[in-house]
């Protein structure tokens, strides 16, 4: 009976001693939280992003298994394509490669007038929707601003900044609301405004578009600009259906979003546009 | 000792390279928007394939796997520690009614409990997270997570019985 007795205190006190350690050690890393983050990215960012690459290769593959229906017409397409891409890629550097992002991102933006920091993605957290990139403080990345790539397309916004690394909340977040309005070629006719909202799992949807405004198929949707976070004009994604309710004050649609994170190699920070907290 | 520097060395590089994969390679292949919990099948697989039950390297392990969920989410860190510590509670409750092994029954067994504890796990973090105001998804997303995860779970058991198999069947613990 003692035998158990002090079997029983032993483990109890190996549990409070472990316990201790523990509380001690997340107390720890909450005060050296950047510094900790900043570390391990570092350490893991070239193993990272080999692997994002190796999945970014291989992910056409994987894709294609669930878009049975889709994949005879475009591959018809891709196989084109593909062969021109593959004699580009072979035979171009990865810096060539981003230079070459760089240039068009630059001569997309030169009208904005944006200054963009040149990154790229070495992480992605589809739980929460949140990448990460590999440009920080040291590059002169804050919290707010804006992520897109070299053809304008939105990505998201950086909410939390490390020393060389940064996290970048996507428009898919279902907490992330990004003020848009349709791309409407007649100068003359009202602005269509609305808000697109997260899904999650890398999903955007359109909400709060005023009942009696006309929405059709494939319409594009741009930022507007009204959320102090995004730039006007960036590029969001297309409309595929919409669902309107005469109950409901509001429509909402459904949108395939422009943004491919999985397969973006480079993205860019505007590191000067006005931000809002 | 070298078997014990060994074997916490050979955890702690596992363990980096399960949470680098899940952040990089696995979304690559998510079905509708969900990839699988890498770390957590490892975490549960480590639990599971002891061949006894040490404290300290089952602290060690909640602590490091925490640690590394913690360090790939932005959730502030602790978060996944103490969840993973209380699921570590979870299965040490569980297997309290359990004894030596039938390798029949161990698959069986391994997946019921993970399902168990996977699923309390994403209910915890899903309470966690709205906690701290980045909540995430509970749903069908979790339902498909939850399938997908297990299927990389009874993957992963099997390798581990390859590995760990003759040792882990003389002394996996059964229903009483």
């Amino acid at each position: 009976m003692n035998v158990y007795v002090r079997k029983q205190n032993i483990f109890w006190q190996k549990v409070a001693a472990g316990i201790g350690v523990i509380c001690a050690l997340i107390l720890f890393l909450n005060l050296f939280n950047s510094q900790i983050r900043n570390s391990f990215y570092v350490v893991t960012a070239p193993l990272s992003n080999a692997l994002m690459r190796l999945g970014a290769n291989g992910s056409s593959t994987t894709s294609s298994l669930f878009n049975v229906a889709s994949l005879k017409n475009a591959n018809l397409i891709l196989q084109q394509q593909n062969q021109d891409l593959l004699n580009k890629v072979a035979s171009l550097q990865d810096s060539v490669k981003t230079n070459q992002a760089v240039a068009a991102a630059a001569d997309n933006t030169k009208n904005d007038g944006f200054v963009l920091v040149s990154t790229k993605p070495i992480g992605l957290d589809l739980q929460q929707d949140v990448a990460t990139i590999d440009k920080g403080s040291a590059d002169g990345v804050a919290i707010n601003m804006p992520v897109i790539s070299q053809e304008k397309i939105v990505y998201g916004k950086v909410t939390k900044v490390y020393s060389n690394f940064s996290e970048v909340q996507l428009i898919s977040a279902k907490t992330s609301v990004t003020d848009v309005k349709i791309q409407i070629d007649d100068p003359t006719a009202a602005a269509i405004n609305g808000a697109i909202k997260g899904s999650g799992g890398l999903g955007i949807y359109l909400d709060l578009v005023a009942a009696d405004a006309k929405i059709n198929q494939n319409d594009v949707l741009v930022t507007s600009g009204l959320d102090g976070i995004y730039p006007r004009d960036l590029l969001v994604g297309r409309i595929d259906s919409w669902n309107k309710n005469d109950v409901k004050p509001f429509q909402t649609a459904k949108v395939s979003s422009f943004s491919d994170i999985k397969n973006a190699e480079n993205l860019f920070v505007v590191v000067n546009y006005k931000r809002q907290k | 000792m070298m078997r014990q520097i060994l074997k916490y060395t050979t955890t702690v590089l596992l363990f980096f390279l399960c949470a680098i994969t899940q952040v990089s390679l696995l979304p690559y292949v998510s079905i509708m928007g969900v990839a699988p919990n890498l770390l957590f099948v490892v975490f549960f697989a480590t639990l599971f394939f002891q061949k006894k039950q040490d404290i300290v390297f089952s602290f060690f392990v909640v602590t490091l796997a925490g640690f590394l969920l913690d360090m790939i989410t932005p959730l502030p860190f602790g978060v996944s520690i103490v969840m993973l510590l209380m699921m570590y509670g979870m299965y040490r409750w569980l297997t309290r009614f359990l004894r030596e092994a039938d390798a029949n029954i161990m698959l069986w067994y391994y997946l019921a409990t993970f399902l168990g504890l996977f699923f309390a796990y994403d209910i915890l973090l899903y309470l966690a997270s709205r906690l701290v105001g980045s909540p995430v998804s509970l749903g069908a997303s979790t339902l498909i997570a939850l399938a997908y995860s297990v299927v990389l779970a009874a993957a992963v058991f099997f390798v581990c019985q390859q590995l760990f198999g003759k040792a882990a069947e003389n002394n996996q613990l059964k229903l009483l």
